[in-house]
């Protein structure tokens, strides 16, 4: 990983967040461009690497997730964006899109700090649901 | 935005990296700009390339996403652009570049930096990284190549990504060791 760009928690992965757009959950598989449907219909080793960020524990991590959002009041998306740049190590967070609104959720983490009763309630999904990209 | 140093470096960046590696699949030349053009106006100065993107990797396309971020209108010296260069990356992906046979020499070094330099039309870059690492080639090969193309002035910074904890405390030894430029540091300092 870039020195500064990522998160070697061991704990926590950053993978985890990339299938945090929530499209995925309870076996939805969205047809239009969703990244991860692409991959995950595609040949064996894109498929492997799809399965390690769409499953079910990194799935029922995102939920927990949604809902600790929910409860502060942003887009899981920002949440997640703003708990990754909190890090003293995290010099920058790459974030990615593949349309503009989905800047939205990203630019509105530049403003957003999040609670340490939510980064308590971050870290026991972490406990509950270890490792979740294997 | 906050705005965080890069290690120690003289790079100072917005907290918020706009990665690219759909652009010219996920996401096409006009959408890429739109993107592009809302995160700049938020703040995000920092963009993330590489010579093998868009993804999923593919020699019929690869390079088009440094052409898109090549042919974005904007101010040069107000954006911090960040490649990547391809390596075997241990079997893991068969690069599409150089017909798969790269490996992190000097000769590829080079020959992925001025790719990107041409895709990007641009004379230097702000920051390289190996994408992968190069567990078989000596570090010091691999990093008296990149710390060639700092003094020869073509590009600021190196650093290394999808590196492991060994390859990353033995590339700062063989720095140390023979006076090369460093990855950065990973604790970041705020700036206003």
């Amino acid at each position: 990983m870039s020195p500064g760009a990522g998160k070697p928690d061991p704990l926590l992965s950053a993978g985890r967040w990339s299938a945090v757009g929530s499209k995925y959950n309870d076996g939805a598989r969205p047809e239009k461009g969703a990244r991860f449907t692409n991959y995950l219909n595609a040949e064996a080793r894109q498929q492997a690497m799809a399965q390690r960020f769409v499953n079910d524990k990194s799935l029922a991590s995102t939920k927990a997730f949604m809902d600790i959002a929910k409860q502060e009041g942003v887009a899981v998306v920002t949440l997640a964006t703003a708990w990754s740049k909190q890090a003293d190590f995290v010099a920058s967070t790459i974030v990615g899109a593949t349309h503009p609104d989905q800047m939205d959720d990203i630019i509105a983490a530049a403003d957003f700090t999040i609670s340490s009763d939510a980064n308590k309630k971050i870290d026991e999904v972490s406990l509950e649901h270890r490792y979740p990209m294997g | 935005m906050n705005r965080n140093r890069l290690g120690r470096s003289g790079i100072v960046v917005s907290d918020i990296c706009m990665g690219t590696m759909t652009f010219g699949t996920g996401a096409d030349e006009k959408t890429a700009f739109e993107i592009m053009d809302k995160a700049f106006d938020a703040g995000i100065d920092f963009f993330d390339t590489a010579e093998m993107y868009p993804v999923p990797p593919d020699p019929s396309y690869v390079g088009r996403t440094e052409e898109i971020v090549g042919r974005w209108r904007r101010n040069r010296d107000a954006i911090i652009l960040a490649t990547k260069v391809a390596g075997p990356s241990h079997g893991w992906i068969r690069a599409a570049v150089r017909e798969g046979m790269t490996v992190l020499d000097r000769h590829n070094i080079v020959r992925a930096f001025e790719g990107s330099l041409k895709s990007y039309r641009l004379t230097t870059l702000t920051y390289t990284q190996t994408h992968w690492p190069d567990h078989d080639m000596p570090y010091d090969e691999i990093l008296a190549a990149l710390d060639d193309l700092i003094q020869a002035g073509k590009v600021r910074i190196i650093g290394c990504s999808n590196e492991t904890t060994w390859g990353l405390t033995k590339s700062l030894g063989v720095s140390e060791l023979h006076g090369l430029a460093r990855y950065p540091r990973p604790f970041k300092t705020t700036t206003v």
